[in-house]
């Protein structure tokens, strides 16, 4: 059993006064294994978002199913929604999402408040996390004391801190320079190596070079994927590359490795 | 193309597009324009305005005037740091500032005209209102016919006219000063967590028990009056500066204890308030204040008004009144059979009639004040005072209809009392029979007046704490929208939300009315003095006036908080 199933998944949004819906996903199929570091790529519009919000559980599919752990997230009740994300799912949004009002230590802190753990154990998760992603020292600054790459570092640790079955990241080097963008993509996948389950979606060709395996969307359909096996990071820069400019320039190559 | 109209139509549509927070600022103005035409208007009515009266009314248009221009400039700068941002995208988009000049001159001419002519309008249409309440107040019969005095008029346009050629030139300074990129940053700037000011809370600490200790300490009520409006600037400057560092105090002492602070409720309510306390302090301390003035003005005089009866009879005595010095206890039977007679014939009915003996120790026969501590026991056979007093006295009076003569009725009595002297074994040594209905007029007439532009300026108040409480939920709302958005997304479910904003809201919100409570109280001793200063000594009548106050006070206040909680609630939501 893979750890995050997806099958025929569809989207339909149809404007208020009924008519014809758009389709932003057609018919997605894919599965995610415990341990893997999987980039979605597309376009603006390919339906990236969209799957992302299904798969956070922030928005309901019009068809299909998605099962997290063999557990169908259709059947969760709304009132249990909250909770399950926060159990299960971690998340890194493109411009941090951090609050202004709380400290590093709070906003990672926050998750684990609102689920009603003690300050003794939430302090007990801090430290290893923190030390790993590097922001030990900056436990008491406030966001708008932090550059870019610390605070969506940050951001990572507030994800992290429940211990999710997966990390969604959505675009979360897109406003990052490219050293900081580096310093991070390095972070998931040391975190991968560690065993985290890492799903992010980015139109970034040196962020997805970094994953274990790629999908393309395109039009609401999975249009592509490629693995990297062992294949160096400059290698998968440039077969991504090239996939992309395939995809774009309209061809129907379906090279499955 | 058509350049003329540009400036007036886009002042125009953005206004409109503006209305969540123009709509109160008109508003405002609007009733603040009506009100001070209408304390012009009672001032000039011949009618009514006359000696007390008038300087009292005279007096409430200058508070109404001076209040209003505080109220417009504050509100105004509250607005114009909220449209930054569009102004920036207008200098991006090519405007100079000369170009945002003139629209804000429209903008302004807009407001202006909108507020000085619907306030008129609205002034216009209240003026008969307010006339009967005052009458009412004052119990006065009503002038007849409908006027508008020009002057009234022409005192409101001038009046309005200069506050918002005021806020004009304000804002043009305003926009002279700034520079384009922090016109499109606006609100948005992150702030920087405030320190705890040691030095601050200390004198706010010092000012506010200093202002506290005059109050409960102040002896003579002469004094009293000079030393309210010292004790009051300090518990001001007291409330600013502890709402201001003592807040800021509070809640970080709360950060500091985390197992209070690491509860979901908590968490985001103590972060969030001490994040925005520096401007949120101010805020909640004007409220505060607001809040004691209507306090303080409309129990005051409530008391002043529901006392006058009592004060009256103090003071004046009953409406038809006979004092017989000398002779003996005797003498009360005679003098009230008298009574009886005179008004059974006259087909009069007396109210309250007292009828007592007394010794007083008052050599100058001084006839208005030596009875009036026995006003309150009636008809009473026992002999009352201080048996070695110089003085022995006996007095009859009761008070009449409002339909009944007076001055025939004393002349009557006179005469009736004048028979009864001439009888030999009646003892005394002078008498003398007085009617008081003038002199209580005009008493009357004062604390009515006084009651009058005491509900009058506590409905300006209030107004303003209201607005203030508006402008503050709301531009609140805007700024918490995005971390309660954040919030949801890291695991918080839309009932705790709910919770979290009724707590954080709760908190903000009945602080203000708590401290004007405390407040109120606080200036008891020396507003009991100054009371006194009237003549009114009834301390109970005082303690359940500023209670009904504060009762009703604190409905309205209720009232506001649900109106603008739920305000809140929808911008957050979205």
């Amino acid at each position: 059993m893979s750890l995050l199933e997806v099958n025929n998944l569809k989207k339909v949004y149809t404007t208020r006064l009924g008519g014809t819906g758009v389709e932003a996903l057609k018919n997605v199929s894919f599965a995610v294994e415990a341990g893997e570091f999987v980039a979605i790529m597309g376009e603006s519009g390919s339906g990236k978002t969209t799957l992302l919000n299904i798969l956070a559980a922030l928005d309901r599919p019009s068809g299909g199913t998605v099962r997290l752990n063999g557990e169908d997230m259709a059947a969760v009740r709304e009132r249990d929604l909250t909770a399950f994300r926060r159990d299960n799912l971690g998340f890194v949004f493109q411009d941090f999402n951090l609050l202004d009002a709380f400290t590093v230590r709070d906003n990672i802190f926050l998750p684990l408040v609102l689920a009603g753990k003690t300050y003794e154990e939430m302090n007990a998760r801090l430290l290893p996390l923190t030390k790993a992603l590097g922001i030990g020292e900056l436990l008491n600054k406030f966001p708008y004391e932090l550059s870019g790459g610390q605070k969506q570092r940050t951001a990572v640790g507030r994800a992290l801190i429940t211990r999710p079955a997966i990390l969604l990241a959505d675009e979360p080097t897109g406003a990052l320079d490219s050293k900081a963008s580096d310093s991070l993509l390095r972070i998931f996948e040391s975190l991968n190596e560690q065993g985290q389950t890492i799903l992010m979606v980015t139109h970034s060709v040196t962020a997805a070079s970094h994953a274990k395996r790629t999908l393309f969307l395109r039009d609401g359909m999975i249009y592509h994927q490629l693995y990297r096996g062992q294949r160096t990071r400059e290698e998968m820069f440039a077969q991504i590359s090239h996939t992309l400019t395939v995809m774009t320039s309209g061809g129907k190559e379906q090279d499955h490795e | 193309m058509n350049k003329r109209g540009f400036y007036p139509r886009l002042a125009a549509r953005s206004l409109r597009l503006n209305g969540k927070f123009y709509l109160p600022y008109i508003l405002s103005g609007t009733i603040s324009a009506a009100m001070l035409y209408d304390v012009l208007f009672l001032g000039m009515n011949t009618g009514i305005a006359r000696g007390s009266v008038s300087a009292l009314l005279g007096f409430g248009a200058l508070v109404v005037a001076l209040f209003s221009l505080a109220l417009i400039l504050y509100t105004n700068g509250f607005l114009m740091k909220r449209r930054q941002q569009e102004l920036g995208l207008y200098n991006i988009l090519g405007m100079e500032k000369r170009h945002m000049a003139r629209l804000l001159l429209w903008e302004g001419v807009y407001t202006a005209l909108i507020c000085i002519g619907g306030g008129l309008l609205l002034g216009i249409l209240l003026s008969k209102l307010f006339l009967l309440l005052l009458c009412a107040i004052i119990r006065l019969e009503v002038p007849f016919g409908f006027e508008v005095p020009g002057e009234a008029v022409l005192y409101t346009v001038v009046g309005f006219g200069s506050i918002y050629l005021i806020t004009f030139l304000l804002n043009l300074f305003r926009l002279g000063r700034v520079k384009p990129i922090e016109l499109l940053k606006g609100t948005e700037s992150g702030e920087r967590e405030p320190k705890t000011k040691w030095l601050l809370a200390l004198v706010g600490f010092v000012s506010m028990a200093a202002g506290y200790y005059l109050s409960v300490t102040v002896q003579d009520p002469l004094r009293a009056l000079g030393i309210f409006f010292i004790a009051v600037m300090l518990v001001i400057i007291g409330t600013y500066a502890l709402f201001t560092a003592g807040s800021i105090w509070v809640l970080k002492a709360l950060r500091r204890n985390k197992k209070f602070y690491y509860q979901p409720r908590h968490f985001t309510a103590v972060s969030g308030m001490l994040h925005r306390m520096k401007r949120n302090a101010a805020g909640l301390a004007t409220i505060c204040i607001l809040s004691t003035m209507v306090l303080v003005t409309v129990s005051t005089t409530l008391c002043l008004y529901a006392g006058a009866d009592q004060l009256i009879g103090s003071l004046y005595g009953r409406e038809v009144q006979t004092y017989v010095f000398g002779g003996g206890p005797e003498n009360r039977e005679k003098v009230m059979a008298v009574y009886e007679r005179v008004l059974r014939e006259r087909g009069v009915e007396g109210r309250n009639l007292t009828a007592f003996c007394a010794y007083a120790d008052e050599p100058e026969y001084n006839w208005r004040t030596v009875a009036a501590p026995y006003f309150d026991r009636g008809v009473t056979e026992e002999v009352l005072g201080d048996p070695s007093g110089e003085v022995f006295f006996t007095y009859v009076g009761c008070d009449v209809d409002k339909d009944v003569n007076t001055y025939e009725l004393r002349l009557a009595l006179e005469s009736a009392v004048y028979d009864l002297c001439s009888d030999p074994t009646f003892a005394y040594d002078r008498t003398f029979t007085d009617d008081g209905r003038g002199d209580r007029f005009d008493y009357w007439s004062s604390l009515g007046g006084f009651f009058f532009i005491g509900l009058f300026l506590g409905s300006l108040f209030l107004m303003a704490a209201v607005l203030i409480v508006y402008y503050k939920q709301i531009s609140e709302g805007y700024e918490d929208a995005r971390s309660f958005q954040i919030m949801q997304q890291v695991g918080m479910a839309q009932s705790e939300v709910k919770a979290t904003i009724q707590s954080q809201i709760m908190s903000v919100f009945f602080l203000p009315l708590l401290v004007a409570a405390c407040h109120t109280a606080g200036a008891f001793p020396m507003t009991k003095k100054i009371l006194r200063l009237f003549g009114l000594s009834n301390t109970e009548l005082f303690v359940l006036c500023s209670a009904a106050t504060l009762v009703i006070f604190a409905l309205v206040y209720y009232f506001i908080y649900r109106l603008t909680a739920r305000e809140y609630y929808r911008i957050v939501k979205r």
